[in-house]
């Protein structure tokens, strides 16, 4: 198998007027990873994915591609092959011309263009659609042959700009699977953009996680999910509840926070100092229900009393929105089967939470509301 | 750039400065000084009235098409082109006979309705800017996403107020740029008006008066007014138009309720249907009578003997086609990278909607002024045979409707294809050859078409440009006003000719849209 290239990303800028969509940022991708780039509207990851493609040009910072300096070379020339989110199958060919379209406009001949074509196509079961115009095709089968057309191309690098964004919910869902599966079968080296965390959770390798210009956390899926860098991506990835607290006290092995009207909880963290300002952050799916204290051998829980302010059934899951004592509000996420049924409105519980799951974060300086805004 | 900017834009600027010196004899004559004012504010008023009375019945016309039965509408659409694609002259002569005494009106009257002056020029300016305000309209109707009105609908409103206050709204500029295009032809139209004018003069049919008369004074005075008031009102519409308020926020349920009557419907689209063929279409087709007549009381058999007054004809007509299509494809050459740069934005924001303005000149700008403009310069210059200074003044003219088209086709096509295209490997060239030549060709046929006919059809600049030679709507005019003595069995068929072969333009061009479709 050829070698496969790295992309390197350093001390990118790139500004549209007095915006500034790309600033100061820096990153790798292995050969044949799959990467995805999440981040809000935006947030300058379209931007990305077109400066990597060679689309539009940096303003400051230097571009790799398989180690060589690539802002010079011109997009036709990169071997990046960029797919939009609407595939951009031209209209006017059919599918088989599509495909053959890459290897053509590299010079290649006609025979040898379109017998590269036909492979790609029998290679995503596409073999029997080769006449058909790309507007008699479903999403799914469009999304194939965007594909075919890019790695007959022998291109190293796939750049998805929101491939599933616009596919109906199920077929989303499905076509996720089989869009990575394809990519690495193919060897190809994708980076993925995509405002959908569940998405990118489910198929990268690593995921960056972009904030106006900025990479806020780059990491794999589960490091994202567990351990986020910062309070925005515990909000954007996953979602939790963020609790306003202030460190009592700090013990070698754990911490104590007081939150509104001197409720006090026990915390793992023990990096933040005495009386810091500080938020809690506990996922939803952390957060436990039941209707007395729980107290279990491999260490106490938080057991703080509440009432139901209401409670959603999600199908696998069920959602209760909980006032605790001190009036702070919590969202908690339980599996439908851990439950005989969802609590009734207005019935008296007892939130039961970890304190290694529990997360501590400095308050931020712009404020916990801004910090956390998506848009 | 070069092209656009050597060819098109400056020789006409140049062209004006030069004659400058020769305003200041005009100034001295208060007589010539009145008429020429005079002709000048009659060619704005004209053009305002006209562009009012288009409006106001395009927009009913334009919803029949686009809401009524298909093949209603369809019948209807192809009838509104019939005076967009009739030469001017040809329209104007046309006009001319219908109100006439031997027209079709006097057969119910027994003397002529209308004699040549300010009325007719006002049904002839109506009928044959009709058409763009239509064209317009229709466009943007068809495009218009019901829903809106839907909404208003539910929310209680009569149908005549969803209209009235969430339609027509959110359509003004589609309004305003039909006020401008019909406004703009009505300043421009030089042929036809100088048919139907009779002792009215405006601007244009002075210019051309004052150059029969040899008068050089009046010919550059307003010529330069005519250019830079052109030009102010033009970016008075296009700035003011959209900052015009409708009166949207008051209701008049009961009125409201009755003008939203079947029966009030029904009487609004009979009434535009019967001025629209009463003025608009019986005048324009008229000419095919008196043709038809000629063809069989032995003009014809005159005709093709190439013998008199015909060899001029068919050396005009001739001369006509071949400008017609140097001109067709130096704009096709030129105007493509010209329409590439405007869609895609090329040259940044501001430094594109500059082109995008500056592209407009022409079209805003009245052509028999811009012809003189450009006579001036050229003969100036002194380097171009009468032929090509025809020639370069046709381009001129016609070069924005060449690129307008084009630009709206490129823009229509997605940025996103282009990109893909050159991930895939495609050189810029390859991209413009494989992926947008495809997908506009049908814009680029077209846009041809309207090039072509659009030089053919030009009067006023060309009989401003040339000395010795003349096109054929230039020499169609000479005939109609006497200027060169013949029949008028003659004249009728000098012109159905014109017409018929520019119908076979219109067939084309409907043929190819009709296959994009």
């Amino acid at each position: 198998m050829t070698q496969m290239p790295s992309v390197k990303l350093v001390d990118i800028v790139k500004r549209f007027g007095a915006i500034t969509a790309i600033n100061r940022l820096s990153m790798d991708i292995a050969d044949e990873e799959y990467v995805c780039i999440l981040g809000p509207t935006g947030s300058g990851k379209t931007t990305l994915l077109r400066l990597i493609a060679g689309l539009t040009t940096p303003d400051e910072g230097e571009l790799y591609i398989d180690d060589k300096p690539a802002i010079e070379v011109p997009a036709e020339e990169r071997g990046a092959v960029y797919v939009p989110q609407q595939y951009a199958l031209f209209p006017h060919l059919t599918v088989l011309e599509n495909v053959a379209f890459g290897p053509l406009a590299r010079g290649v001949s006609e025979h040898e263009a379109l017998r590269v074509a036909r492979e790609m196509l029998e290679m995503m079961r596409l073999g029997h659609r080769a006449n058909s115009k790309p507007d008699e095709l479903s999403g799914g089968m469009q999304q194939r042959v965007a594909l075919a057309r890019g790695l007959a191309t022998k291109a190293k690098l796939l750049l998805l700009d929101e491939p599933l964004g616009a596919l109906d919910a199920r077929l989303h869902v499905e076509l996720r699977y089989k869009l990575r599966e394809l990519a690495e079968d193919s060897g190809m080296t994708t980076i993925h953009v995509t405002h959908d965390q569940a998405e990118a959770m489910a198929i990268s390798d690593r995921v960056a996680v972009l904030r106006e210009g900025r990479i806020r956390q780059y990491a794999t899926p589960f490091h994202i999910y567990m351990r986020p860098q910062s309070l925005f991506v515990a909000h954007f990835v996953g979602g939790a509840n963020f609790l306003q607290a202030v460190v009592a006290r700090r013990h070698p092995e754990e911490s104590v926070l007081e939150l509104h009207q001197g409720l006090k909880i026990t915390v793992r963290d023990t990096t933040h100092q005495s009386a810091e300002e500080v938020v809690a952050v506990i996922r939803e799916d952390h957060v436990n229900i039941g209707e007395y204290a729980q107290e279990v051998d491999s260490g106490k829980f938080n057991n703080i009393e509440g009432e139901i302010l209401s409670s959603r059934f999600l199908g696998s899951f069920v959602s209760h929105q909980i006032r605790l004592a001190n009036g702070d509000v919590l969202m908690s996420k339980t599996p439908t089967q851990r439950l005989e049924k969802p609590f009734p409105v207005g019935k008296k519980i007892v939130v039961y939470f970890k304190p290694s799951d529990t997360m501590v974060y400095s308050y931020p300086p712009i404020g916990l509301s801004r910090e956390l805004r998506v848009l | 750039m070069i092209f656009f900017l050597g060819l098109v834009l400056l020789p006409p600027i140049f062209g004006i400065v030069l004659k400058l010196d020769k305003v200041e004899e005009i100034l001295r004559d208060p007589v010539l000084l009145a008429r020429s004012w005079s002709a000048i504010s009659w060619s704005f008023i004209l053009a305002f009235v006209v562009s009012v009375l288009d409006l106001a019945l395009g927009v009913p016309l334009a919803w029949l098409i686009v809401r009524s039965n298909p093949r209603w509408g369809s019948i209807i659409d192809t009838l509104t082109d019939i005076p967009f694609i009739i030469p001017t002259v040809a329209l104007g002569f046309s006009t001319l006979l219908f109100w006439g005494p031997e027209g079709m009106a006097s057969l119910f009257l027994g003397r002529a309705v209308l004699t040549p002056g300010l009325v007719l020029v006002v049904l002839l300016h109506f009928a044959f800017s009709l058409p763009v305000v239509v064209r317009v309209m229709v466009g943007e109707l068809s495009g218009y996403r019901g829903t809106f009105e839907i909404a208003a609908k539910t929310l209680g409103a009569e149908p005549f107020t969803a209209v009235r206050t969430v339609t027509l709204p959110i359509l003004r500029p589609a309004l305003v740029a039909s006020f401008l295009l019909s406004f703009a032809r009505s300043l421009s139209e030089t042929g036809a008006t100088i048919v139907v004018a009779g002792a009215f003069e405006n601007g244009p049919i002075l210019i051309k008066n004052a150059k029969d008369a040899g008068l050089e004074g009046p010919l550059s005075f307003v010529s330069f007014i005519l250019i830079a008031g052109s030009i102010i009102a033009f970016l008075l519409i296009k700035y003011l138009g959209p900052k015009l308020k409708l009166p949207v926020s008051r209701v008049w349920p009961k009125t409201e309720r009755k003008l939203s009557e079947p029966s009030a419907i029904l009487a609004r689209d009979l009434a535009s249907l019967s001025v629209f063929i009463l003025v608009v279409i019986a005048p324009s087709l008229f000419i095919a009578l008196p043709s038809v007549r000629a063809v069989f009381d032995g003009t014809l058999k005159e005709a093709l003997s190439n013998r008199g007054v015909w060899s001029t004809y068919w050396q005009s007509l001739v001369l006509s086609y071949v400008i017609g299509m140097i001109v067709t494809a130096a704009n096709m050459l030129t105007g493509m990278p010209m329409a590439m740069l405007i869609a895609r934005r090329r040259l940044g924001k501001t430094a594109t909607s500059l082109m995008d303005g500056l592209v407009n000149i022409p079209i805003v700008v009245p052509s028999v002024a811009l012809g003189v403009s450009l006579g001036s310069f050229w003969r100036t210059v002194g380097v171009l045979p009468e032929f090509w200074v025809l020639t370069v003044s046709h381009l001129t003219i016609t070069y924005t409707y060449f690129v307008r088209a084009m630009s709206a086709a490129i823009e229509s096509v997605p940025s996103y294809l282009e990109d893909t295209a050159r991930t895939l490997g495609a050189r810029p060239l390859t991209v413009f050859r494989r992926i947008i030549v495809p997908l506009t060709k049908y814009s680029l046929f077209a846009g041809a078409i309207l090039t072509f006919t659009r030089s053919v059809d030009e009067t006023g600049a060309a009989a401003a440009v040339a000395v010795d030679l003349k096109t054929a709507p230039v020499l169609l005019v000479d005939w109609i006003r006497g200027t060169v003595a013949v029949s008028s069995s003659t004249q009728s068929l000098g012109v159905g000719i014109l017409v018929a072969i520019s119908f076979i333009g219109l067939l084309a061009l409907r043929l190819a849209m009709r296959r994009r479709r």
